[in-house]
């Protein structure tokens, strides 16, 4: 089924269009890919595409600055190249983009849940997730295993593309945002109690940061000790500043990929967060992030007709 | 080897002190044997001005020990190799108190995950020297064994039943198939390759997909790595211990700002290299039980054993 992807990875890498393509490539585990970059010809072979591709594929292209890359796309991923654009942190030439289509990234901390035992094998058979392992094998709906922040997905395909790859992908017109809805109508008192449940669980490994395409600064306030933006240890104070400043940091910024929540070994759903400021910057400024590499980035320009409403 | 019903045998632990039971699926990600002797946050001591006095210092009592019931065999291996820097050159007071009051029930295992690979490291999901109970669950029995002065004192007191040969025998095939579901890595030699691995080029293709988390390190049961801190108040303040990890930047900043490990593929070699180089070299022994831990909590598939059979492949000059 990735013979098309291949087949065009394959010739740009023969031709010496690019130096390597960026994608993913089947990991040891099941129901999750592992980033990878085929260098030569035949390493065309080992890219592969598909819910089970859990990171942001454009936080690699940190680690390949000043080569020539084509990068395999989902939509997020598209919009994330483009952020990194306007923020000159990517120049547009160094990169070739290949858009994929997307049907979401799998939950995959929910079915092995779910599974209750040990998975050994999966994989993907029209629209369900098929595993084997100590309990048997059982099948699972991917739509309802989808990560949250994919089904609130506006935009599911790539952007701009310079080479599409066809094929079956999400709507964006029925981008769900029900659940972060309900949590907008919780009371003060309700809201904290039901993030601080959530975040409670954080051991600060800070594999959301790291796993973020947008989180490149070279050092973050979290490490700084002069002064002390965020003290160590696990006083819930400390790990909410953390989540709430990073958050700050990624209004207009944040494409909602949810990889910062599948990276989480807690599983601890960020996507409340991530998805309520996409919904947030939908509505007060009719904004999604990354739409085009010529926007300007939202906290980076005023407009007298801005909405003032929240500020108290 | 002994045998008692797993009812009263935990009755009894309840009324001896603090049980905690460990469900394995639950103890994923984190190790919570780990972590009852090396917290994630640990207070060392507290200071206080006081007027003219001068500063005053406490240093906080113990919390008394714990009975861990169901600690898996790697686990309580990892904690003998915390004790090679803990106890053995220097004497660590915190968790040397921690290690002398807690108990460790271990359990076989007899349903390995797939990501265990202790059977690389000499020992096995049946080993019974680690800990200080060795127990097998042969469903309605436990078959134990004490293993060191103070497991058998944790079972003083108890009526237990000598094991059937039936029982052995039950034993010995749940043994067998547990054995069957490990695959295991062959690392012989590994240590003496990495030490002429250090400038090799393959460690920035291992480290590619690496993103430098803290993820592995936090969940593996043998990284010790703590970062000491002082927590300011107005007239008082604290001083803790807090995890750290060598996958972070700032992990091997130095205060003129220069970082021997400036990439992650530094920190990733460095990883590697303690566990399977520096420890065998320091100890005689390897830095990792094969717990598959690190393996399951990485969020980009980084799969150690992958990276040893890599590692195994690589031409080196003699
Ligand atoms: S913060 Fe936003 S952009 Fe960053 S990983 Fe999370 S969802 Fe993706
Ligand atoms: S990945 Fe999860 S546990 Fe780690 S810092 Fe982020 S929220 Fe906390
Ligand atoms: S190996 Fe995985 S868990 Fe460890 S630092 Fe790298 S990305 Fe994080
Ligand atoms: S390195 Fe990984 S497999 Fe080895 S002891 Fe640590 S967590 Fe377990
Ligand atoms: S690696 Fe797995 S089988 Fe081996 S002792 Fe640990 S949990 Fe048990």
């Amino acid at each position: 089924m990735f013979e098309k992807l291949r087949e065009t990875a394959r010739e740009l890498l023969s031709k010496g269009e690019v130096e390597c393509v960026l994608g993913f490539a089947e990991g040891t585990l099941p129901m999750i890919y592992t980033p990878y970059h085929a260098r030569k010809p035949e390493e065309a072979e080992k890219l592969v595409y598909g819910p089970f591709a859990a990171p942001n594929i454009a936080t690699y292209l940190r680690k390949l600055k000043g080569k020539k890359a084509a990068v395999i796309v989902r939509g997020c991923e598209s919009r994330t190249i483009n952020l990194l654009i306007s923020e000159k942190q990517l120049n547009r030439e160094d990169v070739k983009i290949i858009g994929v289509p997307c049907t979401g990234a799998l939950d995959r901390k929910r079915i092995l849940k779910d599974y209750g035992g040990e998975i050994r094998e999966a994989r993907i058979e029209g629209e369900k997730v098929i595993v084997k392992g100590d309990k048997g094998e059982k099948a699972y709906v991917l739509e309802e295993y989808i990560s949250p922040s994919c089904k609130s997905c506006l935009y599911p395909e790539a952007i701009d593309p310079d080479i599409k790859i066809d094929g079956p992908s999400r709507d964006g017109e029925k981008a769900d945002f029900s659940d972060i809805e309900k949590i907008e109508k919780m009371s003060p008192a309700e809201k904290w109690e039901f993030f601080e449940k959530e975040l409670s669980k954080c051991i600060r490994c800070y594999a959301c940061r790291e796993i973020c395409p947008m989180c490149y600064c070279e050092s973050c306030f979290v490490d700084s000790n002069r002064p002390v933006w965020v003290e160590p240890g696990f006083d819930y104070t400390d790990i909410l500043s953390f989540h709430l400043i990073k958050m700050y940091h990624m209004a207009g910024r944040c494409v909602d990929c949810g990889a910062c929540e599948r990276a989480c070994p807690l599983g601890i759903r960020l996507s409340f967060l991530t998805r309520k400021l996409t919904k947030d910057m939908k509505e007060a400024y009719n904004f999604v992030s990354g739409l085009s590499p010529e926007e300007k980035p939202a906290l980076g320009v005023f407009s007298p007709d801005d909405r003032e409403d929240f500020i108290l | 080897m002994k045998k008692i019903e797993k009812e009263k045998l935990l009755r009894h632990l309840e009324e001896k002190g603090n049980l905690v039971r460990l469900d394995r699926a639950r103890q994923d990600p984190l190790s919570v044997t780990k972590s009852s002797h090396l917290p994630q946050e640990e207070l060392l001591l507290l200071f206080r001005i006081n007027g003219d006095k001068g500063v005053e210092i406490r240093v906080p009592e113990g919390r008394g020990g714990k009975i861990l019931f169901g600690v898996s065999p790697c686990e309580a291996r990892a904690v003998d190799l915390l004790d090679l820097t803990f106890l053995r050159d220097r004497i660590d007071p915190y968790y040397k108190r921690k290690r002398e009051d807690n108990v460790l029930f271990v359990l076989a295992c007899n349903k390995p995950r797939s990501t265990c690979f202790c059977t690389s490291f000499g020992y096995g999901p049946f080993s019974g020297k680690f800990g200080d109970v060795f127990m097998v669950d042969i469903g309605d029995n436990l078959l134990i064994d004490p293993v060191t002065e103070k497991g058998s004192k944790a079972l003083e007191g108890l009526e237990l039943e000598e094991a059937t040969p039936s029982d052995l025998e039950k034993m010995e095939s749940l043994k067998r198939s547990a054995e069957g579901a490990i695959t295991t890595v062959n690392i012989e030699g590994i240590s003496e390759k990495l030490k002429k691995m250090f400038l090799d080029e393959i460690w920035a293709d291992l480290a590619f997909k690496c993103v430098n988390c803290g993820a592995c390190t936090y969940v593996c049961p043998t990284c010790y790595c703590f970062d000491i801190q002082d927590v300011e108040r107005t007239n008082w303040g604290y001083r803790e211990r807090v995890w750290d990890s060598c996958m972070f930047p700032i992990y091997s900043l130095e205060t003129s700002g220069h970082n021997p490990r400036p990439t992650g593929v530094e920190r990733m070699r460095n990883r590697i290299m303690h566990k399977f180089s520096y420890y065998p070299e320091l100890y005689g022994e390897y830095g990792c039980v094969g717990c598959g831990r690190c393996i399951r909590a990485c969020p980009v598939n980084f799969d150690i054993r992958e990276a040893l059979e890599t590692l195994k492949e690589v031409e080196v000059a003699a």
